[in-house]
Order: C-alpha cells, then sequence, then structure tokens
C-alpha cells in the first residue's frame, strides 16, 4: 500500500476529526501520482476525490482524518509549511524511509508547498 | 482563576449578526450523516455538532500547563449559523472603561480578506502593553499586538478595538494555526467562516488572561471548519502579571507539556559537512550539495546543534 498524507510543521494530520487545509494543487498532483491505479479514501474525503474508492485495497490511501494500520511501502507527505491546530499526529517513523524525490510547488493557497517521497528501506 | 461569567449564548453573535434559527441551521446543513460506519474500512464520521446554546464559565478553563489551547465544549462553539453570515461583514466591539477590546465577530469570505501587505500597527498601544525582551522567547519580543481577528482573514491593520496585547506563545502557538486554518479553507472553497473571538480580562486587569476562538463554517454548517478553543495569553518560563501586563522571568513558570516538538522529536536532517549546516532532507539546499559533504543524520534537533551544526536558514529545520 501507497499512503499519501498531508502535514503541518508539527506533523498534524487534523483537528476535531476535520482535515487542516486542503488546496487544488494538491489534488491535481495527487490524481497525477495515482494516474489509473485506484485511490482508496476515507468518506471523508470523498468531496475532494470523487473519483476516489472508499475503503482500502492494494494501491494509493489518502489519509486525512485516519491512519491506516501497518507501515506503507511507500509514502507521499504533502508538507504544508504552515502550522495548523491538530489532535491527530502522524505517527510513522520516517527515519525508516529513504527520500526517493522531492519537489517544491505553489498552491492555489499556499505559498510553498513541498512532496515528499519516501520508500521503506530494505 | 478568578471568577467571571460571561453568557456565550446566541445573544452576543445574534445581537451583532441577526437573529439565530436553529430550524434553519439544520436546514442549511449539507451534513456528512451522523455516526456512520462504513464496512469498508469501518471508520466512524463524526456528524456536524448542533452549537450549543448555553452558558460557559471562563471559570472552567483548565490552569495553563504549557499548552498554548485547549478545547472548550468538545469543539463545539456557542454560536450559530443564521442568514446573515452568508454574506461577509466584521463586527469589533468598543473599548471599555478601561480601553480594553472586547468581542468581535466576522463572517468571513473572501471579498473582505486584504489584498495588501499589513501596514505598521505600532501606533497603538493596547492595555497591558509593556516592550519588553527574553533571548528565550521565539522573536525575543514576548509581548505581540495580537489581532483578534486576524490581518489574513479580515485585513484590518491599526484598529485599537481588534488589537489586545498578546504573549509571542498565545500569537504564534495559540491563535494563528487557527486563523490559518479558516484562511485557508475560505479561500478554497469561496465559503464563509463564522468567527468569534473573545478577550478575557479578569476583574479590572489590563491584560487578558486569554481569549475564545468559535467558529463555524457556513454553508456546510460546520462539515469544513468547525473548532471552540481557549487561548491562553501565557508564556512559558515567563511570570506574568495579569493586572498590568508586568512581567519577569520564572524558572518555575509552566513549561511546554505537549508531547515532543519537532525539536525533541526524532527527525532525519542532512548534514552538510563542509558548512555545519542541517536541513530537512527535501531542502533545496540538500541537491546543490556536494556528495563528500553530504552526510544523512536521524536524532533531535537539539543533539546536532550540541554538535556544533546550525540549521539551515531556508528551511529552518
Amino acid at each position: 500500500m501507497k499512503l499519501i498524507v498531508c502535514l503541518d510543521e508539527a506533523k498534524g494530520l487534523a483537528f476535531n476529526n476535520r482535515r487542516q487545509s486542503r488546496d487544488k494543487e494538491v489534488i491535481k498532483k495527487i490524481n497525477e501520482i495515482t494516474g489509473d491505479c485506484p485511490l482508496y479514501i476515507n468518506k471523508y474525503s470523498r468531496d475532494l476525490f470523487a473519483n476516489g474508492v472508499v475503503g482500502a485495497g492494494d494501491g494509493f490511501y489518502f489519509a486525512e482524518v485516519d491512519l491506516p494500520e501497518g507501515d506503507p511501502d511507500e509514502i507521499y507527505v504533502f508538507y504544508w509549511n504552515r502550522l495548523y491546530p491538530s489532535d491527530l499526529k502522524f505517527s510513522i517513523d520516517l527515519s525508516l524511509y529513504d527520500i526517493v524525490d522531492t519537489c517544491e510547488f505553489a498552491g492555489s493557497s499556499h505559498e510553498k508547498i513541498t512532496l515528499c517521497h519516501y520508500r521503506r528501506k530494505k | 482563576m478568578k471568577l467571571i461569567s460571561i453568557i456565550l449564548s446566541l445573544f452576543i453573535a445574534t445581537g451583532i449578526a441577526g437573529c439565530g434559527n436553529k430550524n434553519e441551521y439544520n436546514q442549511n446543513i449539507s451534513p456528512t450523516p451522523s455516526a456512520v460506519t462504513q464496512q469498508e474500512n469501518t471508520e466512524t464520521i463524526p456528524a456536524p455538532e448542533q452549537p450549543s446554546q448555553g452558558t460557559f464559565s471562563f471559570d472552567e478553563i483548565d490552569k495553563y500547563s504549557g499548552k498554548p489551547y485547549v478545547v472548550v465544549n468538545g469543539n463545539v462553539p456557542f454560536i450559530s449559523v443564521d442568514s446573515t453570515a452568508y454574506t461577509s461583514y466584521e463586527s469589533y466591539s468598543a473599548l471599555d472603561s478601561l480601553g480594553r477590546c472586547g468581542v468581535c465577530i466576522a463572517s468571513v469570505g473572501r471579498d473582505i480578506m486584504p489584498t495588501e501587505a499589513r501596514g505598521s500597527i505600532g501606533s497603538v498601544k493596547p492595555t497591558g502593553w509593556h516592550s519588553v525582551k527574553y533571548d528565550f522567547v521565539d522573536g525575543k519580543y514576548l509581548y505581540n499586538r495580537c489581532h483578534l481577528l486576524g490581518f489574513q482573514l479580515t485585513g484590518e491593520n491599526a484598529n485599537e478595538r481588534n488589537l489586545i496585547t498578546g504573549t509571542r506563545s498565545m500569537n504564534t502557538q495559540g491563535m494563528l494555526p487557527f486563523e490559518n486554518m479558516v484562511a485557508d479553507y475560505v479561500k478554497e472553497t469561496g465559503n464563509h467562516v463564522l468567527l468569534r473571538v473573545t478577550p478575557h480580562f479578569e476583574g479590572n486587569n489590563l491584560l487578558a488572561s486569554g481569549v475564545l476562538m468559535e467558529a463555524i463554517s457556513v454553508e456546510d454548517s460546520g462539515a469544513g471548519v468547525m473548532f471552540c478553543v481557549y487561548c491562553y495569553n501565557a508564556e512559558p518560563g515567563v511570570a506574568i502579571n495579569y493586572e498590568n501586563g508586568d512581567n519577569c522571568e520564572d524558572i518555575d513558570a509552566p513549561i511546554l507539556t505537549e508531547e515532543p516538538t519537532q525539536q525533541e522529536a526524532q527527525n532525519t536532517y542532512m548534514l552538510n559537512t563542509s558548512t555545519n549546516k542541517f536541513h530537512y532532507p527535501y531542502c533545496h539546499s540538500v541537491k546543490q550539495m556536494s556528495d563528500k559533504n553530504k552526510q544523512t543524520y536521524t536524532g533531535t534537533r537539539q543533539s546536532l546543534i550540541n554538535s556544533g551544526y546550525s540549521p539551515c536558514g531556508n528551511c529552518n529545520p
């Protein structure tokens, strides 16, 4: 499974069962990353991904207000580079992963978003 | 905390914004179903809560323990959406007889967000104001002129009805994250967020003990944004006299008690052994780094600093 998350400067994911932020450019990037592969989502994320499949399976999982159990093979992290309130933190130890690629881009409402692609160390 | 009870019911909101209507509120919801449990992955999604119409006492707030904010009333605000909230507006209370700010409320929409950079606000001297520095405070200055309704939301510059004396911690760790959440939601959706900020002054104190921030997204009835929090006007390591804002370093004052911060947590950094700088792995400087000077390090930020490394000025690890 390949995990996709968006994190703030404190590794926060969500607050009060709601996403911290959103950005149209991130949605575009995620659609580029997943291509024709299935994108699994929590029901909460249906307003962002009409093409998303509610549930979990082989492919990509976009986590906003939950984190799946287990350690994913790959993780795509979109860093907002801003601070938001959070009561759900990202708990996966990224030191167990190698960085495969990084890039920065401007969002529609964020000055700079950083995308890091991690792959689990062998 | 001295007993100061205020009624944060619909009266305050509707006194400015018009009459609330609970039925109308419900009718305008495009709700997430209540406690929907799905067979696919069994997650539970909460429904937007109904705004609370009860009373609230600041006396119920826990004593400051180092956390910048605390959730109040289960994150359910005491304000509710009515028809006036579908149009942007902002309102600021007149200063009281002591020159103190009062409740500020806005329905934040794109049309009232600033289009220009913030101007100077140094001409305003809010009650309790002192210009004082501590080396261990972020930015050194203990007090900031703190917008009740953030500049990024309503574009108010030097409005004395919207500026209180606030600690650096309350400004950047307490209030700003919530303002960011509101601002992003409004920008991305074009919807409105009803936001009320209430400064809390005990008795005749000139320095607020904190602020209550309440918000609910309008068009989706809170599905996008909903919170109710109290932000402490406090600073770790500083003792503050709220009567007048006097302050001094105090090793017994609460320090941050949240889970390990980025500074304490184990992280992966990229070291430049030539410049003795450390970077986040995604920092663009890493791509320009010579391989012979590049080294991966996993550990705490402080241990790197103790070893003579300094953080990159671009990625600010």
